[in-house]
């Protein structure tokens, strides 16, 4: 009998619910073959009991940890590196168009040619011309910021 | 080093999953001989990484906030049913006191009568504005009453009790037993002033002491005695 604190359960809900979403927008998930529930509830078991497992240095059972493997999804690590979560700082300094263009791209999956219409580009080749410089200015900010944090 | 336009599209074809699986290994075999390609491949992976914790994270703050505007709903529930159950309790309560504690309105209503006024009864042809404290009491006006009674330089046993009867019609008992027990014993108007301090004691809720009296008048000659008797076993 395993239990997680009304907190961690709803930490583990939602981390399913991302999970679910994440799948559906990457295309991995096309069909469901069971109820949400059931996949939210199959996510939400393996995601609390790598909860319990990680805080209470438990040995589990690979067994106890393959149930309801009919539900298949792919697993979302919630682990970045300092490195990525220090872009993800300086993306939400971008400002637009740039934050957008990559969000549209890198994240939704985009193609070049909706995001062109979208953000009202000309063309598909302007709005690639314009991801690659914001791509540039981007690594430019990350470099300069760490050469600042050298420099402290 | 600068992001290779002659890269990127490379880059973005594997790290969006758009390659087959041979081109997926022929471009994992690049990577560990270029670099540059290295690199790139390396920053743009980790720019994916960073949308997704901007993205991810924001919607998760979503679901908290969610979640923190249900618990704290949830959590207003207990305070109304804890108030809902005083509620119900102390109403209960007031109810049941109310059926279990002798009706002293009721008995009050049944043997309160103005004391007859016996000062100067009025007589047919009195004139309205010649009529006295008495008279005024008589006829009920009890405000005019009283102003005439507090308004006298007569300080004497009648115009205490009926300043006590007075003070009794207008419903101010508590002031009313304070008149009638200023009567002395030996006035005319003790007898009936016992009695009149008794039936403001009904009105008081004052159990104790309305016992005390009505036993007093009950052990006395009084006339009030038969009366004081029927009220105490109608308690």
């Amino acid at each position: 009998m395993y239990k997680l604190s009304e907190d961690n359960a709803a930490d583990v809900f939602q981390d399913a619910v991302i999970t679910f979403y994440s799948n559906v927008k990457s295309g991995k998930l096309t069909e469901l073959t069971s109820s949400i529930k059931t996949y939210l509830f199959a996510i939400g078991k393996n995601l609390s009991l790598k909860k319990i497992k990680k805080e209470k240095r438990m040995v589990l059972d690979d067994e106890v940890l393959e149930f309801n493997s009919s539900v298949e999804y792919q697993e979302l690590s919630f682990e970045y590196t300092e490195r990525q979560k220090t872009l993800a700082q300086i993306v939400e300094k971008l400002g637009d168009p740039c934050k957008s263009i990559l969000k549209l791209f890198y994240f939704e999956n985009f193609t070049m040619d909706s995001i062109a219409e979208r953000l009202d580009y000309k063309n598909e080749n302007v709005a690639k011309t314009q991801k690659l410089r914001c791509l540039q200015k981007l690594k430019s900010m990350f470099e300069n910021r760490a050469i600042n944090k050298d420099d402290l | 080093m600068s992001v290779n336009n002659a890269y990127i599209e490379e880059v973005d074809r594997y790290l969006r999953g758009d390659m087959s699986r041979e081109e997926r290994a022929e471009f994992e075999a690049q990577i560990e001989k270029n670099p540059e390609l290295k690199e790139l491949h390396e920053f743009t992976r980790d720019t994916q990484a960073a949308l997704e914790i901007n993205e991810l994270g924001a919607l998760k703050q979503q679901l908290q906030q969610t979640e923190d505007r249900l618990r704290k709903k949830n959590n207003r529930y207990p305070w109304v049913k804890i108030a809902a159950s005083l509620l119900i309790v102390i109403t209960l309560g007031f109810v049941i006191y109310q059926f279990s504690k002798p009706n002293y309105d009721q008995l009050y209503d049944e043997y309160y009568r103005p004391y007859p006024n016996i000062v100067s009864p009025t007589n047919r042809s009195s004139e309205q504005n010649s009529l006295d404290a008495y008279q005024l009491l008589e006829r009920g006006e009890t405000d005019k009453a009283l102003t005439k009674l507090y308004a006298t330089s007569v300080a004497n046993d009648t115009v205490t009790f009926y300043l006590g009867q007075a003070l009794l019609a207008k419903g101010k008992y508590e002031e009313a037993i304070a008149k009638f027990k200023s009567i002395a014993p030996q006035s005319t108007f003790f007898e009936p002033a016992q009695w009149y301090e008794s039936l403001a004691y009904l009105q008081t809720d004052d159990q104790e002491k309305l016992l005390l009296k009505l036993d007093q008048i009950i052990n006395s000659q009084s006339s009030y005695a038969q009366r004081a008797k029927k009220i105490k076993e109608g308690l």
